[in-house]
């Protein structure tokens, strides 16, 4: 359950750091989401110990970056 | 940074993945499948240890007991324990070892023909992991038992990505120094790459075809940055540890000795045998290991001094709250004493850095979750040098003054088209090629047998890939052919075990249901993908040529 939760705030984190194909500029948006991120790493952490979380939250938002980068374009287009 | 440094490491940046990038495309991708080679391939190679009851620690203690009345007491010196199905066993093994070798009758042995060291001696029993049948025992020489042992397509594409059957230690400096290497292209990739942080969600598939081969490299590259260091680090020491950096360390601190100082980092000390009999109690201790944590998996158990009263046993296990390796120690009387990792006993950070180094590379520290991650983001790591050979590919052609000729290019295309699409499909073809042997074909040895529709497979495509007019076309048939193996690896398995969908739910072989959907799966994907990238290249093609039109009309 922890997992799925750190997994769905990585992901809103990752959305919220884009702006029309950019890293946004506004300051809210990236406090926001960095917020969101930190907070994402340490479920991930306290789900699978420090050392692991960590790791495994490097993975996570590699993951979920690339995914969203590479078919955000067809969010767009619907 | 000045143009002129940035022009030089792009220049760097190119050559070095022009050099190494299809060796680094075989090396990433082979790695993506063997983050599932153990255990997840295994069972599915080997469908009579897909649904295991869990182990029957009585029964092994009772195996131990009854064999080892039948081996000479020297034998007893270390008794160790391999269980079936966790990771590279099939079958129950349990080895009685002396160290010292055979024993030398002294008498008669003159003084100067006295050997320094006996080789290690061994008997091994192996046991049907469901009935606990005795299927098989060899004893001899330990080197001679191991020296040709039997593997199948797990061990074979995981022994592939680490030294690509080459061996040591050409094979293994070859894998460490494509880690050194694909670090440096990771560094001169940041350096070149100006806007990465404003650029990191940009990508532009549909505007042209270099442009989408342009954002996705960089898009993968950037994204994968805390990954792909971590793996080629991972990798470049896994690789060079054993042929450079032991002998190193050795030569400095152990007169050369590189035995010796394996042993005083991880050896298990051999207890003073007291001659005090008392039996030694397995199933107690494996029993409570299962109660110290969660997703802990017995791998190996290492019995020292069995039998007597200053029996010590230490069970390697993995899973766990920790990243690395355990060993979970116990005395004769089965009371836990302690657990420790594998290089624990190093001082400092150095302990935790060695220990993470192999669950790190092949993402086995957080069950099928972390797997699933590692494996997709290994495949960016696959496609991140083929993706930089395209777009220099691409680049070299279009420019107004060509390098190279427009063969040369082409000639590497070709390459780059055979390189990397046979591996992929030597690759799943293992799949087939393992039921092939095992059920249609029996052999002695499966894992020998891989050699030839693997590599076969691998030199065919390149072969075809270098005559053929259309490289394009091959690289499409290629993926056709990929997406078709992938479809036929759920209906072969279906026929060769009689197992369907619903049968091998019921009977909770997950693992391998999983791997058979997984296959099917991306058949389907691949298949649909080829056509809509027909669609996406004719729509790119035509945009191309309006534009060229519109600009020669202005």
């Amino acid at each position: 359950m922890l997992t799925f939760l750190a997994t769905t705030l990585s992901l809103i984190g990752v959305f919220l750091l884009q702006d029309n194909g950019l890293l946004t500029r506004h300051k809210t948006k990236q406090v926001v989401a960095s917020v969101i991120l930190i907070f994402s790493a340490i479920l991930f952490g306290s789900e699978y110990g420090v050392l692991r979380g960590i790791f495994i939250f490097i993975g996570i938002i590699s993951l979920l970056g690339t995914l969203f980068t590479l078919l955000r374009y067809k969010l767009d287009k619907a | 940074m000045k143009s002129k440094s940035i022009k030089k490491l792009y220049t760097l940046h190119s050559w070095v993945g022009v050099i190494t990038g299809i060796l680094l495309f075989v090396i990433a991708f082979t790695g993506a499948v063997s983050v599932f080679g153990r255990p997840e391939i295994k069972l599915w190679a080997n469908p009579e240890i897909r649904a295991l009851a869990p182990i029957d620690t009585i029964k092994i203690e009772q195996l131990i007991e009854e064999y080892s009345h039948k081996v000479p007491e020297h034998y007893k010196e270390e008794i160790l324990v391999f269980l079936p199905a966790v990771r590279s066993s099939t079958k129950l093994f349990i080895m009685f070892e002396s160290h010292h070798g055979e024993l030398v009758d002294e008498a008669q042995v003159s003084e100067g023909e006295k050997p320094k060291h006996n080789p290690p001696v061994a008997a091994v029993y192996e046991f049907d992991p469901v009935t606990y049948e005795l299927t098989d025992e060899k004893r001899g020489l330990v080197e001679e038992l191991f020296a040709d042992s039997k593997y199948d397509m797990s061990e074979f594409i995981v022994g592939f990505h680490a030294d690509l059957h080459m061996g040591r230690p050409i094979g293994l400096l070859t894998t460490g120094v494509l880690g050194l290497t694909m670090m440096l292209s990771i560094v001169t990739g940041i350096f070149i790459h100006r806007k990465i942080l404003a650029q990191m969600f940009t990508f532009r598939p549909r505007k042209s075809y270099s442009l989408m081969l342009n954002d996705g490299h960089k898009a993968i590259g950037v994204w994968g940055l805390l990954f792909n260091s971590v793996i080629a680090f991972t990798g470049a020491f896994l690789g060079l540890a054993i042929v450079v950096l032991v002998p190193a360390a050795a030569f400095v601190s152990f007169g050369g000795d590189q035995e010796k100082l394996i042993e005083t980092f991880t050896a298990v000390p051999d207890p003073i045998i007291q001659n005090v009999q008392q039996p030694t109690a397995v199933a107690q201790s494996f029993d409570h290991i299962l109660t110290l944590e969660d997703g802990l998996e017995v791998n190996t158990l290492t019995i020292k001094g069995y039998g007597d009263a200053t029996a010590m046993m230490y069970f390697g296990a993995s899973g766990g709250k920790k990243m690395g390796y355990q060993t979970i120690i116990y005395n004769g009387k089965g009371e836990f004493l302690k657990k420790n990792t594998t290089y624990q006993r190093l001082d400092g950070y150095a302990g935790i850095i060695l220990d993470v180094m192999f669950p790190l590379h092949f993402g086995n520290f957080g069950g099928i979750f972390v797997k699933i991650i590692w494996t997709v983001l290994g495949i960016g790591t696959a496609l991140l040098p083929l993706t930089g050979l395209m777009l220099w590919l691409e680049r070299g052609v279009n420019a107004a003054n060509p390098k190279y000729s427009l063969d040369t290019y082409q000639r590497f295309n070709r390459l780059i088209v055979g390189g990397c699409g046979g591996i992929v499909i030597a690759t799943f073809l293992l799949f087939p090629s393992q039921m092939f042997f095992k059920y249609l074909y029996p052999v002695e040895n499966i894992g020998r047998a891989l050699w030839w529709p693997f590599f076969g497979s691998w030199l065919l495509v390149l072969f075809v890939a270098s005559i053929a007019p259309c490289e394009k076309k091959v690289a499409k048939q290629l993926a056709n052919i990929t997406a078709f193996i992938l479809l036929s690896i759920f209906p072969i398995d279906v026929v060769v075990t009689g197992l369907n969908l619903f049968t091998q739910w019921s009977h909770g072989q997950l693992v391998s249901l999983g791997i058979d959907v997984t296959c099917f799966t991306l058949g389907v994907y691949l298949l649909t993908a080829i056509k809509k990238f027909d669609g996406v290249k004719n729509d790119v093609e035509t945009h191309d040529v309006i534009v060229k039109t519109a600009q020669e009309g202005a």
